[in-house]
């Protein structure tokens, strides 16, 4: 059709959009990271990449591969960041799986109560959990009545000093959980609806017991849908730095987000925040990347 | 304007922000004003600024669950490096130069120097930077501002203050059933850090006469009183308001009198003024570390 | 068999512990919510002892209420305002470059895919650090702001609005369109008068989602903050962890929270009378 370029002039003010604001603000990020300090301690940003200067990446590099205290907080937070995952795939499958197949004439409303936490502010939801878990709050009274303080303290989750606000991984890990499951729920129940039920029972034909369609059948057919959802999740995850914030206010729990934040905002050294900033995106391209492949794939699927 | 602490100004002058004061609209500074501080260091002649409030860094503490007289120390910065009893109960300001100066005072009493605590230096920066770090896994520090409130709802035992901070809990924040003495503060004398909070008229503003008129009415003795006492709880330089005074009146106990200022600890504490390049850097890159755990 | 009884006979059948975690979680994930909503009706100042009903928080106190309280009130007001232009810009602009993505066939259409894919991807934080670069460092005029801040939100948004429409027209189908065109029909008649009132449910609903993600969002708009009056609800409930807040904090998170459902009920049932009406042209349409 001859009107064809009609269509891409429509996508031209969105595409010029993304290009300024985002395309060039990563140049930007780029070039702060690659360029060098003035005298009066503001970042000079090297447009050219010819001259670009490795100085600042070296140096933090270098602090990560010598053990400094760079690699410590990276490597605290690929350990959040993974249990939290693995927490989070263990409560957030099981209902899911309920809510696409078992939940019946409650499907409305279960649907409803989970997508329910995406339209509230995250920081409420966090400020709203950690108003319970101070003390005297009505979780720490409860949690203390189930037996649950006492087998964390057991497990050595928890310090006796007093409380779950006091700089403990674990309340750290766990109030990463509370904000972003609602995020994988969601599309690992898209995934697990759009599951045909034919196979399920075409397997129960063959003579599988529910358990064993279960793990033959719709197990294998979810895994695309828990790894999109896992790595949905684990993107924020990694560059998340209020939760910790707002949980613990030890230094015992900082994350690689709350360095960045620290040179980034805070500080007088953006250079070194955009180093990092690159560095920790760099890291997550593959997760990026292999996120969006997987997303066209099915995007191009269902077109057909 | 309200609020800029000396290290600021410098910038601030430089932008042509500040418009230079007419003292003709200001009868309260000459007043009623600590006589130091209607010529200070950082604005010689009281050009730019007049003083808001004042303070200084010291420790603050429940004295019903920490039984030890920390004023009495040798060294009583000693005490946050003997909290493990007091594990979880223990804090320290969250900022950058406040809690770093800490152990650089710590370390001139023990070794009867005087510290610079603007200082270059990467060596002190660093080893403050790293005793810091040792609190960590001796008390499990916790980094924050609200002393003011953790303190008298005793979540917090010990803390690293501001002394306005321990003036504030016990005039707003003490929930119901506890007693304003439980709350003890200490300052240095000497050597130390005090700040101070600064008034001051926009170049741009349009109004300069009210602007002027509001700086004096704020340097007015009752106005300033009662801003402290009803609004902030930092303290004024007024000449009026001191310890012994506001024991009398009721209005705080004894075991906060240090926490009022007073005009001879103002002049033999250091303000934290301005770093250089490589200073400020040195003193984020320990701060960052610190920060990592 | 009433399902109470199947279950105490057999309690770890396997479809029977299901609804149990879906009820446990679901109870963890609203539970504290509520509590906080009701603390904002809370006549003491505390925010964990319950001291009897009052509207204090909300109106009745003279200084500390959202509604005298200034700082309170500047910040639910920019909030909305920056929700209201990230609306009115990301809808229109999010609408035609997925209009154009859609019929974009040929060389580009994938890269253009992936960039307008690539803000959904990215952490928030790599976000703020590029915006607040950006703002610096290259559009300094425009510095640190309410503009930077409508900038900043505006181009995450765009993404959602895409996906959002562009599934909306691969359910369509290009039928309308072919119909409207062997009937005469110009190009700009076409999506005028056939594609955008097929779309605007669609259109709605993504307008709603811009509006909520603006009102809660946090990294990008602190991060181009650039004095007090640039606060919003979300800075503030960040800020106020290390303060000493009062139910008034509740109060505001209350009301944003009122907003944002109110819109979104809104929407869905202006969204169900179109919805309605469309369903049965589809049925009519589509057998041609």
């Amino acid at each position: 059709m001859e009107t064809r370029w009609i269509w891409r002039v429509l996508a031209v003010p969105g595409v010029a959009w993304l290009s300024l604001f985002f395309l060039v603000a990563m140049y930007a990020v780029l070039s702060v990271a690659l360029g060098n300090q003035n005298t009066l301690n503001q970042p000079l940003p090297y447009w050219n990449p010819l001259d670009w200067n490795v100085g600042y990446l070296f140096d933090t590099v270098s602090n990560i591969v010598h053990n400094g205290p760079f690699l410590k907080v990276f490597l605290r937070t690929v350990a959040y960041v993974v249990v939290a995952m693995v927490l989070s795939i263990a409560i957030g499958y099981p209902v899911a799986y309920y809510a696409a197949r078992h939940a019946g004439r409650w499907r409305g409303i279960v649907l409803l109560l989970l997508v329910l936490p995406f339209w509230i502010n995250y920081l409420m939801r966090m400020l709203a959990w950690i108003n319970l878990l101070s003390p005297g709050g009505w979780g720490t009274r409860f949690l203390h009545d189930f037996g649950i303080e006492a087998l964390f303290e057991k497990l050595g989750l928890l310090n006796q000093d007093g409380g779950w606000l006091n700089g403990q991984a674990s309340s750290v890990v766990i109030a990463l959980v509370y904000g972003y499951i609602p995020y994988l729920i969601l599309p690992l129940y898209a995934a697990l609806d759009r599951i045909d039920q034919r196979h399920i029972e075409a397997a129960r034909d063959l003579g599988a017991s529910p358990f064993a369609a279960f793990r033959r059948v719709t197990l294998p057919l979810s895994v695309p849908g828990i790894l999109a959802g896992t790595v949905l999740i684990a993107l924020p995850m990694f560059g998340d730095y209020y939760t910790n914030d707002l949980i613990s206010a030890s230094p015992r729990t900082s994350m690689i987000g709350n360095q960045i934040d620290e040179y980034a905002r805070q500080g007088s050294q953006k250079t070194i925040g955009a180093v990092l900033t690159i560095l920790l995106a760099a890291v997550l391209l593959i997760l990026m990347f292999y996120y969006l492949r997987t997303t066209r794939k099915a995007d191009l699927e269902r077109a057909r | 304007m309200i609020g800029l602490s000396a290290n600021q100004m410098v910038g601030f002058i430089a932008q042509q922000l500040m418009r230079p004061l007419n003292h003709s609209y200001l009868p309260n500074l000459e007043k009623n004003i600590w006589p130091a501080l209607q010529n200070p260091f950082y604005d010689r002649g009281a050009r730019y600024t007049v003083p808001y409030v004042v303070w200084m860094d010291g420790i603050g503490w429940r004295n019903d669950k920490i039984g030890k007289d920390i004023a009495g120390m040798k060294v009583p910065w000693d005490i946050f490096w003997e909290s493990k009893p007091w594990t979880g109960k223990v804090g320290l300001l969250d900022d950058q130069r406040d809690a770093l100066s800490m152990p650089m005072q710590r370390d001139a009493i023990r070794s009867g120097r005087v510290p610079d605590l603007n200082t270059d230096d990467a060596a002190i920066i660093a080893k403050a930077g790293r005793d810091l770090a040792q609190l960590t896994s001796i008390c499990n520090i916790k980094v924050t501002i609200t002393d003011y409130q953790t303190l008298p709802e005793a979540k917090t035992w010990l803390h690293h203050s501001w002394s306005g901070d321990l003036l504030s809990a016990v005039l707003y924040y003490l929930p119901k059933g506890t007693k304003p003495d439980v709350l003890s503060f200490w300052g240095p004398d000497a050597n130390g850090v005090v700040q101070n909070d600064l008034l001051w008229v926009l170049r741009k503003s349009k109004k300069p006469v009210l602007a002027h008129q509001f700086l004096n009415f704020m340097l007015d003795e009752k106005n300033a009183y009662d801003n402290f006492v009803q609004f902030n709880g930092y303290t004024p330089p007024q000449n009026s308001i001191e310890g012994d005074a506001l024991l009398k009146q009721g209005l705080i106990p004894k075991s906060l009198t240090p926490a009022i200022l007073r005009p001879d600890q103002f002049a033999n504490n250091q303000e934290l003024l301005a770093l250089s390049v490589a200073g400020t850097n040195r003193w984020q890159d320990a701060w960052s570390k610190f920060k990592a755990g | 068999m009433s399902p109470v009884i199947a279950w105490l006979r057999n309690p770890w059948g396997k479809a029977r512990f299901l609804p149990l975690i879906t009820l446990i979680y679901i109870i963890w994930s609203v539970v504290p919510v509520i509590i906080a909503i009701l603390f904002a009706f809370n006549d003491g100042r505390s925010r964990t002892a319950w001291e009897g009903f009052s509207l204090r928080w909300f109106w009745t106190d003279q200084t500390l209420s959202v509604f005298h309280d200034d700082a309170l009130q500047s910040a639910l007001k920019h909030t909305l305002v920056l929700a209201l232009i990230s609306v009115l810009i990301a809808t229109p602009l999010g609408v035609t470059l997925a209009l154009g993505l859609q019929r974009w066939r040929g060389r580009g259409s994938g890269t253009v895919n992936v960039l307008m894919l690539l803000p959904l991807v990215t952490p928030e934080i790599v976000m703020g650090v590029a915006l607040l670069l950006l703002f610096l460092q290259i559009f300094n005029q425009i510095g640190l702001g309410t503009t930077a801040q409508a900038i900043g939100q505006i181009t995450f948004s765009l993404s959602y609005v895409v996906v959002m429409v562009r599934g909306r027209l691969v359910s369509i189908g290009p039928e309308y369109e072919e119909a409207a065109a062997d009937l005469g029909a110009p190009p700009t008649q076409v999506l005028w008068r056939v594609l955008l009132p097929l779309l605007s449910p669609a259109i709605l609903a993504s307008a709603a989602v811009v509006f909520a993600l603006s009102i809660d969002d946090f990294v990008v708009t602190q991060y181009l903050s650039g004095d007090a009056s640039t606060t919003t609800v979300s800075m503030l409930l960040y800020a106020s962890a290390r303060g000493a807040p009062t139910p008034a904090l509740n109060a505001l998170a209350t009301i944003s929270l009122a907003i944002t459902l109110g819109t979104l009920a809104l929407v869905f049932i202006v969204y169900r009378r179109f919805a309605g009406g469309e369903d049965a042209a589809a049925v009519a349409g589509l057998e041609v």
